[in-house]
């Protein structure tokens, strides 16, 4: 592309790390050098896993300085904010004055921007729906170098094909986003312990279960009649102050769980994960968390990517739909539990609606995500098996975990590609902005 | 509390030095050219500190707009305190013979700026109070075939500050003239020979210190008052054969 913006060639990748491109690197402090950078693709705070957000021939521009707040009405709780502003910005500034994000991801770490164009969702899914769903409109710069407002009455169907559309129809520069009352920082946190994965699923479907965070914390590294062994944890925002009321500060849950780097070995791993389970599974109370370890206990580790080493991870996250969820949840714990290959808990989640986004990954059902300590042939070998069971019971991929995903599977698992992609002809016909991962998915190669 | 203007307000040093001034009370006026990026520095300024504040254009050449601007600067904050000057801009080509090319440089960086700082300075001559604030730069500090005609409006910009605050200093009036090294903007992003670049951040945060302190000249990043230094000590025939 174009620009007369310095840019830096810098080594990137994803949060996992594989791959990793040489690219140009672009920064933008302010409107108009976002004008200038029409068409190249944008990056938030890179914490998408895979190739979503890395281009070594366009070069990507990142957003850390496209931060600014515009804009907040304190009666309905309205934002508006450029979209580089990241989700931690959002909880520092807002948390003391009584507004919470509606929808957060396990991180807190990522850009609104990047947030909307990955379509994320949060613990209470099967409620809230994405994050997108709070999102009243954004504005979009496309490839021609005009900006556009977008919302679900202007300019719909780009509202549409923008939400999980990894920043290939252009780049969100601006962002409208609903904020939720909260009564404080605090939240009742239950664990219940699942022995199996029958168990697990009743806990995760139990509709009399009213708290709207529900998550489980599966270890698949168990097998045989442990198979799906799982904490169960929900929670919900309370009225609290640090002495609690009846409710004690979890004990160790300042951090749920502390994670040393030595633990990673396979028989470290096997401890670890069973030793999780008997001491958060056996919390019999609810107990008092803050909304940081709540949220976020992955944060507080820093950089816990490096602890897999150079090669990197893959995060492996696929749903499949509610009526085959079991079965199939099953299988594909059963093929990561022979190949041995997982390492820390993974999450399992009940999904409610499906994205709104043409590209969103999110359908009634249930997902499944873990990390996979990257191991080169085998990996790549494991992860396509599990690609053709999540293909076989209907399911998808999370294209902003991805690094692996094969075009032909891709096309299986997302029936809305055809708009999507009549939405992108529309927007930027010559593919101009494009990234890794379009390009290993052929997704200019049309259906 | 403090009723401040900041010229060049879209420079990411200034955004970030108006965070660490800014609290409930306090009032700003955020001033550039870029009057788009001016109204967003100054929504995220209110929002995240509470403070009152203004976007307003300004226009450094534009030196007959310049007392109607402070005039209306003066109406919406109530008064003046402080006064932060960072504008500036190297242009195409900070060395150019070419009169085209050279003579905006100065306007910018230099006449615009004496326009400015004479109506502030007779302003708070007169009501017997404030501080003005005022970027120059290491460029200024000796003629370099790189970047003269940049360097000697911010040389000669260098001395006006000095005569301002030898001027103010009896009525109790602080000139601050500070002089920048690299910085990690967009100026110096991937942009060769650039070394130590300090952040927007650290750099807003000096500027801030610097008005809680006595200090009269600050180098940022500190070690530049040591390179200048030996860079001014070269004797003018050895000099003039060197290439910087």
């Amino acid at each position: 592309m174009n620009s007369n913006l310095p840019f830096q060639s810098q080594n990137l990748s994803g949060w996992g790390r594989y791959p990793s491109l040489t690219c140009r690197v672009f920064r933008p402090e302010r409107g108009r050098d976002l004008d200038a950078l029409a068409g190249v693709l944008p990056r938030g705070m890179g914490r998408s896993y895979g190739d979503a957000a890395l281009d070594e021939i366009g070069g990507v521009a990142i957003m850390p300085r496209m931060n600014r707040l515009l804009a907040f009405d304190d009666e309905d709780g309205l934002l508006e904010a450029e979209a580089g502003l990241s989700l931690a910005e959002v909880g520092d500034l807002f948390m003391a004055r009584g507004w919470f994000l509606p929808v957060t991801p396990g991180t807190k770490f990522v850009s609104l921007g990047g947030a909307i164009a990955a379509d994320v969702h949060g613990k209470n899914h099967h409620v809230d729906g994405c994050l997108s769903r709070h999102v009243e409109g954004l504005e979009l710069l496309t490839v021609d170098g005009n900006r556009h407002w977008c919302s679900r009455t202007d300019n719909p169907e780009w509202f549409l094909a923008t939400i999980g559309g990894l920043g290939l129809t252009g780049t969100i520069t601006r962002v409208k986003l609903r904020l939720m009352r909260i009564p404080g920082p605090w939240l009742k946190v239950q664990h219940h312990a699942a022995p199996n994965l029958e168990r697990v699923f009743q806990m995760l479907s139990d509709s009399s279960v009213t708290e709207p965070y529900t998550v489980a914390w599966i270890d698949c590294l168990a097998s045989g009649k442990n198979l799906g062994r799982s904490v169960f944890m929900t929670g919900e925002h309370i009225e609290a102050n640090r002495s609690g009321g009846d409710l004690l500060l979890g004990p160790g849950l300042k951090v749920p769980f502390d994670l040393p780097s030595w633990i990673l070995n396979p028989v470290g791993l096997r401890a670890f994960n069973a030793l999780f389970y008997r001491l958060q599974g056996y919390k019999t109370k609810p107990f008092l968390s803050d909304f940081d370890s709540f949220f976020y206990p992955l944060d507080k580790i820093g950089s816990w990517n490096r602890i897999y080493g150079k090669k990197g991870l893959i995060q492996y996250q696929c749903v499949l739909p509610e009526a085959c969820s079991f079965e199939g949840m099953t299988r594909i714990l059963e093929a990561i539990s022979a190949a041995g290959a997982a390492s820390f808990l993974a999450v399992l989640k009940r999904m409610g609606d499906s994205g709104e986004g043409m590209l969103s990954f999110p359908m009634p059902g249930f997902t499944l995500a873990l990390d996979l300590p990257f191991r080169g042939e085998s990996t790549l070998n494991l992860t396509q098996r599990l690609d053709e069971l999540v293909l076989r019971y209907g399911g998808r991929i999370n294209l902003c975990k991805d690094a692996c995903l094969a075009p032909a599977s891709f096309r299986g698992m997302y029936p809305k590609f055809g708009d999507w992609l009549r939405i992108k002809a529309e927007l930027d016909p010559k593919w101009v902005l494009n990234s890794a991962l379009a390009r290993r998915l052929q997704l200019d190669r049309g259906l | 509390m403090r009723k401040t203007l900041i010229l060049g307000a879209t420079s990411l040093v200034a955004e970030r030095a108006a965070l660490k001034l800014a609290g409930p009370g306090a009032s700003f006026v955020l001033a550039a050219r870029d009057l788009e990026a001016c109204r967003a520095a100054a929504a995220n300024l209110g929002l995240r500190t509470g403070a009152r504040t203004q976007a307003m254009a300004f226009d450094a050449t534009d030196t007959s707009s310049h007392s109607a601007f402070l005039d209306r600067v003066i109406a919406f904050l109530g008064g003046l305190d402080l006064v932060i000057i960072l504008t500036g801009a190297m242009g195409e080509d900070p060395a150019s013979l070419d009169p085209r090319i050279a003579l905006p440089i100065l306007q910018t960086n230099f006449i615009g700026l004496v326009s400015i700082l004479g109506l502030v300075a007779t302003q708070l001559e007169t009501q017997g109070h404030g501080s003005i604030v005022c970027a120059g730069s290491v460029a200024g500090d000796r003629g370099r075939q790189s970047n003269f005609v940049y360097g000697s409006a911010k040389g000669g910009l260098a001395l006006y500050l000095q005569g301002l605050r030898n001027r103010l200093s009896a009525k109790g009036i602080r000139v601050i003239t500070m002089k920048f090294g690299f910085l990690d903007t967009a100026m110096t992003f991937g942009k060769r020979g650039i070394f130590a670049a300090a952040s927007p951040e650290a750099a807003g945060t000096r500027l801030v210190n610097a008005l809680d302190k006595g200090s009269d000249i600050v180098y940022y990043p500190g070690f530049w008052r040591l390179i200048m230094f030996i860079i001014r000590l070269i004797p003018e025939p050895i000099f003039k054969r060197m290439k910087l």
